[in-house]
């Protein structure tokens, strides 16, 4: 069990910056996720972790070792892949098995360690098939269980639920969280669906670009985004973001007018505010009046699109709520949970409001 | 839970994971040790023996001695008429057969693919070609000379007066050989033909149809330039394997008539083994090289980048 | 009763009566393009088939029906070149010879080639792509070009007349087809695959015997048959190089049937010539969908 320490890691090829100077400390036995969008850097990332790709400049150690030139063999890491890589010419227990007789773990071993990681996924009755012939949940399974066999230090997972279905992946999901609590290994997970960042990481770290956007727990995540491309990305719908400036203490946009605004005077002023924090209220109260340009009942909730000057706002109110398209509407924001970026660079310009949780200390 | 986990495992696994660190200088150089046998065994049977027929081709070779020619050899051998008769032999002949290959299979090939029978039927087209080379020369040897079937069956559809001598006569001793190349190879070029057409999206055919394309249309606008580079690879790989003439010849003419039909394969190998001229012999071999490297490095690249685009 | 049956009434002032009597009494037309097209495919299948049969016609007859003022179509049947080949020449020894060069030869090749192929399709290093097209090129060599020299070199080797050296001939001249087809298939297989088996503690050479090789079966097995098939039909480097009964394989020997003055023995050839088509026409039959990729060494994936 070790901690992964990155620093000054870059990679470039043909002219592509995939990755940019990064520094990062994975803790031991933590779940760490990478979150962005394709094409944004995190599988390459992982990749140098693993070994598989080089380093164009940086060092990466696993534990208190530098292991740039060593093999992806002697590196003490288990990757999990997106198409789950099985052999298809072996069956789930040779396949399990593998690591163990690549490693040279002497033979009478063998069985038990494989029995005992297929009983952690539940694969029991499969060990004598074919990876052709199961489901695709089964295969993440055997896959899973083959990284896990030979209990390593570090586990890599790359984006191991996107071939999934949306029922199977969140029961896998339960299941992968698990597994690491129980075995206690420091994992590193890629993906470009917040949810699972969300739902699975200790810490996230968002990536745009090759670097990194925001380091933090999903919470801090959530509710202190230190940009506009992190607050943007996390939560679903997305956060709103209006462009407007500050003057008097007082954000104008098109359709937008808030007072008490705790920023000096200046133009190039985006405001966040996520749906979930905006309230359809009577015009006299409002901070935002624009047309109903959509409506759309979820059966839980109802999502309005708002149309002020040539941005959509979303807004998301309790179900029942109706209103005609195209009729005039007043929005209110939470006032505890605005956040005011710049617009050039997208950082945020206000300490946070209050989280939704209490913060320790 | 007591699991094989809690018993001292992550030493049995610990222990065995080796730490190792291995030079990097090793890893760059393994897929050129993967690639080094091949090209070894290759250049030993291709630059070996191509140095030596260069060398050799400056001597005069009888049997074990050897005198000195300079290029004495080369000068005879461009001054020679039997060769450039064979070089002329060959690019009609081959030019013929291919032509005719081509057009057969690829019309075959279209009105074949969307056949479903095609599966069962394409066995039958494939016959010819699973004969030895060596067996089809002597099936149409018996047939036009030997037995004179196809005279006989030419006289009987009422297109000829008397049987042909297809030795005597330079055009029909040729056609021969054109035709054996044919029969043996057009199921060649038309499997591959099939299978490219087949390989089509056959989407894009539907929608052509929907659109209102007639059939020929269909063909020339959208199927065509879709096969245009298997089209050219199966023919250069035809077109090098017809220069190479020589078991048809060897076995239906000798050469005959007059050197009509002989080959530059045929040529070298009656300089070389039946006069037994070895220096002559490897001259001509070494300008065939030459000959060869050129056209690899016109057609073979363009194959080459084709199957690289993978 | 409400508004809503209205609209499965017949609509008021329809004159067209829609029955099936209309679709059963039409008569089925079949395209003529269909018709010529199935002529014409026939006519060639009937000129690739007839020589054939008219060929085993000759094999299964007496000599004195095969070259006579007039062809004969129905000949009588008989056994002699059957008995003749077995007893009067060593046919036994030319389907051994044949057989022993053929295997040697496909060994040979998918020893150098596999690792080869590897080589070559899964990964990049400086110069690779100029190994391959040496590689491809050596398939452009013309047998006549090295004819002479290789004589020679396995002449002073005193491997002139033996197994061996078609052996290596034979491998020669297909290691490049063989090299190639197995490449084009190792171009297919997932890269994730090699990824995991490097995590999971894998030599290369592991990865290539365990894990690759068992993936590409099929390609190996189209490379082995093609490979096969083309040293069978070889015969100018055969000709020059097995000069007595020792070496002769079934190819050549076909050129050896004379009687002397008798002339050419037609029907021993032709049933040598069925016995070496028999097991590829079989084997082609087994593994027809890989044929048009093996030919043109992965260019089609037909």
């Amino acid at each position: 069990m070790a901690a992964i320490n990155l620093r000054g890691v870059s990679r470039e090829w043909n002219a592509v910056h995939a990755v940019k100077d990064i520094d990062l400390t994975i803790d031991d036995e933590e779940f760490m996720v990478f979150l962005g969008p394709s094409g944004c850097g995190k599988t390459t990332t992982m990749r140098m972790i693993a070994g598989l790709t080089e380093l164009s400049s940086g060092g990466i150690w696993i534990g208190d070792e530098l292991v740039n030139d060593v093999d992806p063999r002697d590196r003490d890491v288990a990757m999990v892949f997106q198409s789950y890589a099985l052999y298809p010419n072996m069956s789930v227990y040779e396949n399990i098995r593998f690591p163990l007789r690549m490693r040279g773990v002497p033979k009478a071993r063998h069985d038990a360690l494989v029995r005992e990681a297929a009983e952690m996924v539940e694969l029991g009755e499969f060990l004598d098939r074919r990876p052709g012939v199961l489901s695709g949940g089964q295969r993440q399974r055997a896959a899973l269980a083959r990284a896990v066999v030979r209990h390593p230090q570090v586990f890599l997972m790359d984006e191991p639920l996107s071939n999934l279905d949306a029922k199977l992946r969140s029961s896998m999901r339960v299941q992968l969280k698990r597994v690491q609590r129980q075995l206690k290994i420091t994992t590193v997970y890629v993906t470009h669906d917040q949810i699972e960042a969300m739902t699975l990481a200790d810490r996230v770290v968002i990536m745009n670009r090759g670097e990194i956007q925001q380091l933090g727990t999903p919470d801090e995540i959530y509710t202190n985004p230190s940009n506009t491309f992190v607050a943007g990305f996390i939560g679903s719908p997305p956060m709103n973001l209006i462009e407007g400036s500050v003057k008097d203490h007082r954000f104008e946009s098109t359709g937008v007018l808030l007072h008490g605004v705790p920023l000096a005077d200046r133009a190039g002023v985006t405001l966040g505010i996520r749906p979930e924090d905006t309230f359809p209220t009577e015009p006299a109260a409002a901070d935002l009046r624009g047309q109903l340009h959509g409506i759309e009942p979820t059966g839980d909730q109802t999502y309005l699109s708002i149309k002020a000057g040539d941005s959509l706002v979303e807004v998301r109110c309790d179900r029942e709520f109706r209103q005609e398209l195209d009729s005039p509407i007043a929005i209110r924001f939470d006032p505890d949970r605005l956040y005011y970026f710049d617009t050039d660079s997208g950082e945020r310009l206000t300490t946070t409001s209050q989280p939704i949780m209490n913060q320790p200390g | 839970m007591s699991s094989p986990l809690d018993e001292g495992t992550p030493d049995v696994v610990e222990t065995a994971y080796r730490r190792r660190r291995r030079p990097r200088w090793r890893r760059k150089l393994f897929p050129y040790l993967l690639v080094a046998p091949a090209v070894i065994y290759l250049l030993g049977i291709t630059l070996y023996p191509g140095i030596y027929a260069i060398y050799q081709s400056f001597f005069y070779v009888r049997f074990n001695d050897w005198t000195f020619a300079g290029l004495g050899n080369y000068r005879e051998l461009f001054a020679d008429r039997d060769f450039w008769q064979a070089m002329w032999n060959t690019l009609v002949i081959g030019g013929f057969a291919l032509a005719i290959e081509f057009v057969l299979a690829l019309g075959l090939a279209v009105l074949a693919y969307r056949d479903p029978f095609i599966r069962g039927w394409r066995i039958l087209f494939l016959v010819p070609m699973l004969f030895m080379p060596s067996a089809v020369s002597f099936i149409w040897k018996l047939a036009f000379n030997d037995a004179r079937v196809i005279s006989d069956l030419l006289m009987g559809i009422g297109l000829l007066d008397g049987p042909i001598d297809f030795l005597g006569n330079v055009a029909m001793a040729r056609l021969s050989l054109i035709v054996t190349d044919v029969w043996q190879w057009t199921p060649f070029l038309f499997i591959i033909f099939v299978a490219a057409l087949q390989g089509q999206d056959p989407e894009i055919e539907e929608a052509a149809r929907l659109d209102g394309a007639s059939w020929a249309r269909l063909f020339w606008n959208v199927s065509l330039p879709i096969m245009k580079p298997i089209i050219a690879v199966a023919l250069i790989l035809r077109a090098i394997d017809i220069t190479t003439m020589f078991t048809s010849v060897f076995i239906m003419t000798g050469g005959t008539p007059g050197g009509a039909t002989e080959t530059i394969s045929y040529f070298i190998y009656r300089i070389g083994f039946k006069t037994f001229n070895f220096g002559y012999a490897s001259a001509a071999s070494f300008v065939m090289l030459v000959l060869t490297i050129l056209v690899a490095q016109l057609f073979v690249k363009k194959f080459f980048i084709s199957g690289r685009e993978e | 009763m409400n508004d809503k049956s209205d609209a499965h009434d017949e609509p008021a002032g329809s004159a067209r009566d829609f029955s099936l009597d209309e679709v059963e009494t039409r008569p089925r037309r079949r395209s003529k393009g269909a018709l010529l097209r199935t002529v014409v495919l026939a006519t060639w299948a009937v000129f690739c088939i007839a020589p054939v049969l008219w060929f085993l016609s000759i094999g299964l007859r007496p000599r004195t029906e095969i070259i006579t003022p007039q062809p004969i179509y129905w000949p009588t049947f008989s056994l002699d070149a059957w008995h003749m080949i077995w007893n009067d020449w060593p046919m036994a020894a030319y389907l051994r010879n044949s057989v022993l060069a053929i295997i040697g030869s496909v060994v040979i090749d998918l020893v150098l080639a596999i690792p080869a192929a590897y080589s070559l399709s899964r990964y990049t290093y400086k110069g690779r792509d100029d190994i391959g097209f040496y590689i491809l090129s050596t398939r452009m060599m013309a047998p006549a070009i090295v004819a002479v020299p290789i004589f020679f070199l396995f002449r002073n080797m005193g491997l002139l007349d033996s197994i061996w050296a078609l052996m290596l001939v034979y491998a020669a001249i297909n290691l490049s087809l063989v090299t190639w087809i197995i490449r084009s298939y190792m171009l297919d297989l997932p890269r994730e695959i090699e990824d995991a088996a490097r995590t999971d503690g894998a030599s290369d050479l592991a990865i290539l015997m365990l894990i690759i090789v068992p993936m590409c079966l099929p390609g190996i097995i189209t490379a082995a048959v093609i490979a096969a098939i083309f040293a069978i039909n070889e015969f100018l480097f055969t000709l020059l190089i097995a000069s007595t009964q020792g070496a002769y394989t079934l190819s050549v020997a076909l050129a050896n049937f004379t009687g002397g003055s008798d002339g050419i023995i037609y029907n021993a050839i032709a049933l040598v010539a069925f016995i070496a088509f028999v097991p590829v026409f079989i084997v082609v039959v087994l593994m027809q969908k890989h044929l048009s990729r093996g030919l043109t060494m992965g260019a089609v994936k037909g």
